[in-house]
């Protein structure tokens, strides 16, 4: 988790506000000594979105995000977008092939 | 207790314990066995008794041989440093005394590894553009050890591995094939993450620039030169053991050029050493460094190059590991003639594979 | 190859429990059952250790997800004599089914191949329809593949264990 949080420069306060939004979302509490590979697929993908949202980045482009997701998965992280994704660029892109 | 502290208090203790087991008591067999005790016992505390004893079967064939070599230096009555035929007695107590100070050093780097994990750097105030190595580092072995798990298996399961009675030139390839998988899974896995570690870089961290992929490509190398020679710990009578360590540096010196060459060969075998036999590490640093290089030279060149520098390279790495232990005070001439006809082994079976790798890559997209 | 009825255990916390004794003879075999019901660790903590290393079989096995199986034959193929170049899966299964028939034409023996929810049973099956006799294809599959198969049904009853039994007609 630790990788994470320097990889995506994120200060003391954002990595509160991360393990914050990922209990209230999946009731699990990371730390950033935990593991990465305990955690399902989407509750993977929904820790890359948390990082990227509260990134300094500028620009964000999610490469099939939906596709990862199922259906309240999928809501959860529209709300997170809406919520935490003001004042940047936020671009989508789906690849067409299935597997 | 911080990261920091941590760090640099076990630093402390385990320069503290090389200077004085390696340097100042060396040749004090006393202090030496007093270092042993404490060391051993430490080890048994923090480790338990299985663990400890797991560490110790990779160095036993070496040690073994050894002693037979100081023995037969005291059959010969070899002259001792001052000039004068050794007797048995001198030379077996001088071996003991070498063997224990061979022992002290693994066991000191072994304490040092088990007071510090490689999640500690994690926390030091490194600078992105030096965290990255530490962040890739951790995914490409973590990657790396389970990886070639998976692929002896399917490879196991390919049919015409299940025929019985296969010759070693047989087996040898089958091995080698284990071992160019893992060059390819890390290969692609070293691009796919250094690459996204760049992107976010780039986008988090304004002002850091990335450079090209040379980095991850480099690392890449380093991480496998140090798996190929772990992984594969094959104990053979003589002492040592044999690795596929320097397969990979012919090849990656064949494949991607001196700079890489010497990178991997130094880099890579240096903290395969590290973390097994640590007195070699100062001299594996500067003898695969130089075998990666020259055996670079061979990069650009055509077919004749493509042979002769791999076989100089090797052939220096042999040569290179005779005089630098003969001349080291704490290896001396007995560890240099136990360790010569391994080195030959590694040498030969380096080039041969090496170069076998070489032409199959024409088959792949490395 | 008889797998004989019994409690099996396989992981930490998780056993299957086989109602009456397996028989895997010649034939298709078809493993059902729904998703974490033991499928696939029946094929390989059950099955795939009593083949491997077995001088009396040849056994193949297929994952649905390929990648490491397809670098892993990659390599091979690219080292071994007839040197190949693997781009995709289906060359990956091709050399694999090639491989059996060339050390089957030497040898022959009874083969097993395996195949965990993997996209190309139809193809394997008819290549081995054509060239291997005495075959046994086990396959995990959630669709009804080849009707005219046996059937074994991997049932859960709870989360640490699972019911395996042969369905009879």
């Amino acid at each position: 988790m630790l990788e994470e949080f320097i990889l995506y420069n994120l200060d003391s306060t954002q990595r509160s506000v991360f393990i914050e939004e990922f209990a209230s979302i999946t009731d699990k509490t990371l730390n950033p000594k935990s593991d990465l590979d305990i955690l399902s697929g989407g509750q993977k993908v929904l820790v890359m979105c948390l990082c990227a949202l509260l990134s300094p980045a500028s620009a964000i482009h999610f490469v099939n995000l939906w596709h990862s997701l199922d259906p309240t998965n999928r809501n959860l992280v529209k709300n997170l977008i809406s919520r935490l994704g003001t004042g940047r660029q936020i671009t989508y892109s789906e690849d067409k092939h299935d597997n | 207790m911080s990261s920091q502290i941590k760090l640099s208090l076990s630093l402390l203790l385990l320069l503290t314990i090389l200077a004085l087991a390696l340097v100042v008591f060396m040749d004090s067999l006393v202090i030496q066995l007093a270092f042993f005790g404490a060391l051993t016992l430490s080890l048994l505390a923090l480790r338990g008794f299985k663990r400890w004893l797991s560490s110790h079967r990779l160095i036993l064939p070496f040690l073994i041989s050894l002693s037979l070599v100081y023995l037969l230096f005291g059959i010969l009555r070899i002259n001792t440093q001052d000039g004068n035929p050794g007797s048995i007695a001198y030379w077996l107590q001088f071996g003991l005394g070498r063997v224990l100070l061979f022992v002290n050093s693994v066991l000191a780097f072994q304490l040092f590894f088990s007071l510090i994990s490689f999640d500690e750097l994690l926390n030091l105030p490194l600078k992105i553009g030096l965290m990255k190595y530490v962040i890739l580092g951790k995914i490409l072995f973590s990657n790396a050890f389970n990886s070639f798990g998976d692929i002896t298996f399917h490879q196991s399961l390919i049919p015409s591995q299940q025929r019985l009675k296969q010759s070693f030139p047989q087996r040898f390839k089958a091995r080698l094939s284990a071992v160019l998988a893992l060059l390819l899974t890390l290969s692609r896995e070293s691009r796919v993450q250094g690459s996204q570690i760049d992107n976010r870089i780039t986008a988090c961290h304004r002002g850091t620039s990335v450079g090209t992929g040379q980095w991850y490509q480099n690392l890449g190398f380093i991480v496998l030169v140090t798996v190929a020679t772990m992984i594969i710990p094959i104990p053979i009578p003589g002492g040592g053991f044999f690795n596929f360590g320097d397969v990979m540096i012919v090849f990656i010196a064949l494949h991607a050029g001196s700079k890489a060459g010497a990178l991997a060969g130094g880099i890579g075998s240096a903290i395969a050493d590290l973390l097994l036999f640590p007195l070699f590490a100062p001299i594996t640093l500067i003898v695969k460094g130089l075998e990666g290089l020259l055996c670079g030279l061979g990069h650009k060149s055509s077919g004749l190059g493509r042979f002769l520098f791999p076989l100089a390279g090797v052939a220096l790495m042999v040569g290179g590991y005779f005089l630098g232990e003969w001349a080291l005070p704490q290896l001396g001439k007995a560890v240099a003639i136990a360790d010569l006809g391994v080195n030959i082994v590694q040498g030969v079976v380096g080039f041969v594979g090496g170069r076998a790798l070489f032409e199959a890559a024409k088959y792949l997209d490395i | 190859m008889i797998i004989e009825a019994g409690t099996h255990k396989i992981w930490q916390d998780f056993s299957l429990q086989v109602v009456s004794n397996l028989n895997f003879g010649e034939g298709l075999i078809h493993l059902k059952g729904p998703n974490g019901a033991g499928k696939s660790s029946f094929l390989t903590q059950i099955l795939l250790p009593r083949l491997q290393n077995n001088p009396d079989f040849y056994s193949l096995y297929f994952e649905q997800q390929m990648q490491l199986q397809i670098t892993a034959v990659k390599a091979y193929a690219s080292l071994m004599k007839p040197r190949m170049r693997i781009e995709s899966e289906a060359d990956a299964v091709d050399y694999l089914l090639q491989d059996l028939l060339r050390v089957h034409s030497a040898e022959p023996r009874p083969s097993f191949i395996l195949m965990d929810e993997s996209l190309h049973a139809e193809r394997v099956r008819d290549f081995l329809d054509k060239n291997i006799p005495n075959y046994c294809l086990v396959f995990s599959a959630h669709s009804q593949l080849f009707p005219e198969a046996n059937a074994i049904v991997f049932k859960p009853i709870s989360p640490s264990l699972s019911l395996v039994d042969v369905v009879t007609d």
